[in-house]
């Protein structure tokens, strides 16, 4: 069958595509971040997790990373938020640490610097990438270009003095 | 084709231009604009409407185009009919499909998914770079965002370094997909699914077959001779104004009369569903017991007869019992018929008076007349006729066993004349040898005689030659060796001696041979 959807557009892929490029952007994220919650919900990677948040907003999302054995933040746990944008995932989402964290690349009110959430974002990685992408900065931290310059330095001269840190940043909103 | 002229086109052009080009057909634009430049000349202050009905409805549908109104159909030629039926029918004025909402029969394999929509390709393009594969409007998208590959950051050209895989599409194309209007729930393979959602679905939502209506009703009810499905009328049971089309709805929901209370058994059914209640389940009402045709004369209500057939009516077992006896029956008709026809097979294979089998025991004893089998074989062809295959079978092979016996029997008393006739020839022989021989003997002695006889006759000669040689006559020795002397009839007469003693064994030898007691030298 020649006039299929995937060999020729006809009238109706023209107005699938118009529709879908002229729907609310909205629509198209939702979607999408439906089936990734489907995919967190029947594979979840281990160590992390997502939920959307209780108000039943769909662009706002809850997340938990363990920190990875070997580091300075093993045993810990830390939550996230992810607020996404309309046209998600042509753009990325706005992460946030709730958990306060002491960690080179994360300031103190929590904001991450990692490129893949900034100019190297692809449409290609999901919430689960994000949360492995994560993960493994708390391993292997970027102290070239820091937002926590002591914790850049501490990290390289210092690492007990760096854990008793960590410790005591995540102590602080346990006890909050 | 003529250049979009709206807004609306311009967008939806440019949108469309990516997989245009690499397909270069514009077949759809052709109909949109027809539809636009036809409503642009009706004057309409906005050539597409967003429509309060159509915002409503299910699908996350494009804007749709407005259905012309009746002065503009006008004026292209077009009845409010034909406009109709086109509607019911084409594409243009239904929700389109939206893929990626789709109902797949079976979870699809990973590979075949978008990495940026998560959902299974559609219109997927491939990089010739890198070789990743996306949805076509997921990749433009990402590709206005940014020139790279969403997965490894290859710079791609979204005019030059994307293909269609044919092998994806395939693979695509095989997907059981379900349709995606309410209510349907066939699942048909994704690449037949436009056919059988633009034109075939019945309970996608097309335009009213009135023309100056613009809601919408199922593809099953749009006909042409329906009308509008969406005028009042006033329901039968509560005196409310309802639309036809969701007269169902309000009799099984809002309907005040909705329900009515059977007078059978006094329960509230929905009205329009009474005759099934009444045909179904209504315990008030009478019926018969099921083995009414078998004679039971039971007629009482639901419950009465299902509690009757439960216990288990004496009919049942009637009627079984007549079934079986009419099975008996069918099988001894049966039964007759093919003993009628053995019956008939045995007369005929009796009657004919030079049966094989008859002459079978004549044949044992000598010859037969070739001439006999003609009558059988013509009672064969008549048999054959009347269509009994089976005999004209068996009569063929006693027939054939009967001729085999013959040839075997002519067969041997061949071999045995053969070797009488060999045994009298070598007789004959053996006694024209003995004759031969003793006519051999009789000649070799005749031979004896003669020669003896001549020997006798020679010394008479030499006897009277001697005599005369002794008178001056010729010696016989003379005879044979003329110029001999003194000499030479010494030596003569002693050769002679020599041969006279010779010649008697040989003679006595041959005389015992005439007796012909050992075997002829010849």
């Amino acid at each position: 069958m020649e006039d299929s959807q995937n060999s020729a557009p006809g009238s109706l892929q023209a107005t699938k595509l118009a529709g879908a490029r002229k729907g609310p952007d909205g629509q198209n994220a939702a979607k999408r971040l439906q089936t990734e919650l489907m995919q967190l919900m029947t594979s979840p990677a281990p160590g992390v997790s997502a939920f959307p948040s209780a108000d039943g907003n769909l662009l706002s999302w809850r997340a938990t990373i363990d920190g990875p054995d070997d580091t300075p933040y093993s045993g810990l746990t830390f939550k996230l938020s992810f607020e996404f944008p309309s046209n998600y995932p042509y753009a990325p989402p706005t992460v946030l640490f709730i958990t306060p964290i002491y960690h080179p690349n994360v300031d103190f009110s929590g904001r991450i610097c990692l490129d893949i959430l900034k100019d190297k974002w692809t449409a290609a990685y999901n919430i689960q990438t994000v949360l492995l992408s994560l993960q493994s900065l708390l391993g292997e931290p970027n102290n070239a270009s820091p937002l926590n310059g002591e914790a850049a330095e501490l990290w390289d001269k210092d690492p007990s003095q760096f854990k008793a840190k960590v410790m005591d940043r995540h102590k602080d909103i346990d006890e909050d | 084709m003529p250049p979009p002229n709206t807004p609306e086109d311009e967008i939806q052009t440019a949108a469309m231009s990516y997989y245009r080009n690499l397909n270069g057909r514009v077949g759809p634009q052709r109909r949109r604009s027809r539809w636009s430049t036809s409503t642009s000349a009706s004057a309409a202050p906005s050539p597409f409407p967003p429509s309060p009905t159509l915002a409503s409805s299910e699908l996350a549908s494009p804007p749709e185009s407005p259905r012309p109104t009746p002065s503009s159909t006008a004026g292209d030629g077009q009845g409010p009919n034909s406009a109709g039926s086109r509607c019911s029918t084409l594409c243009d004025c239904i929700p389109s499909i939206d893929y990626q909402s789709l109902d797949y029969e079976t979870p699809v394999d990973q590979a075949l998914q978008c990495p940026i929509c998560h959902t299974p390709f559609y219109m997927p393009l491939t990089t010739s770079t890198c070789g990743h594969t996306f949805c076509a409007e997921c990749i433009s998208r990402s590709l206005e965002m940014q020139p790279v590959c969403p997965i490894d950051r290859q710079p791609v050209n979204a005019d030059r370094d994307l293909y269609r895989a044919r092998v994806i599409c395939d693979q695509l194309d095989r997907l059981k997909v379900k349709c995606p209007s309410k209510g349907c729930g066939l699942f048909c393979t994704r690449e037949l699914l436009p056919a059988h959602y633009n034109v075939y679905c019945e309970y996608v939502l097309v335009h009213c077959p009135d023309p100056t209506c613009s809601r919408r009703v199922p593809r099953a009810d749009a006909h042409p001779d329906n009308g509008c499905l969406h005028r009042n009328i006033a329901c039968t049971y509560c005196e409310s104004e309802v639309m036809i089309a969701e007269l169902e709805v309000h009799y099984d929901t809002s309907c005040y009369g909705h329900t009515a209370k059977c007078s059978h058994c006094n329960a509230i059914v929905v009205r329009h569903l009474m005759d099934k209640h009444l045909g179904r389940d209504c315990p008030g009402t009478k019926k018969y017991c099921r083995f009414r045709s078998h004679g039971c004369k039971m007629h009482d209500t639901r419950p009465a007869i299902e509690e009757h057939e439960r216990l288990g009516c004496v009919y049942q077992a009637i009627g079984e019992l007549k079934s079986l006896r009419l099975e008996d029956r069918a099988r001894i008709e049966d039964l007759e018929h093919r003993l009628d026809g053995l019956d008939a097979r045995i007369k005929r294979k009796t009657s004919p008076p030079t049966r094989p089998r008859v002459g079978s025991s004549s044949f044992m004893g000598g010859f037969v007349p070739i001439v006999q089998p003609e009558s059988p074989r013509a009672a064969a062809s008549a048999a054959a006729n009347s269509a009994s295959w089976g005999s004209t079978e068996d009569y063929m092979l006693v027939q054939f066993e009967r001729l085999e016996a013959e040839i075997e029997r002519a067969h041997k008393m061949i071999l045995e004349s053969d070797s009488q006739h060999t045994m009298r020839q070598i007789n004959d022989l053996l006694r024209l040898n003995e004759q031969i021989y003793e006519l051999t003997n009789r000649v070799g002695a005749l031979g004896l005689q003669v020669r003896s006889l001549a020997i006798t006759t020679q010394q008479q000669n030499n006897v009277q030659g001697r005599a005369g040689a002794a008178n001056g006559a010729p010696s016989p020795s003379g005879i044979s060796s003329p110029g001999g002397g003194g000499a030479g009839t010494r030596g003569q007469s002693h050769e002679e001696g020599r041969r006279y003693h010779s010649n008697p064994p040989a003679m006595s030898r041959r005389s015992s041979d005439g007796r012909g007691q050992h075997p002829p030298r010849l």
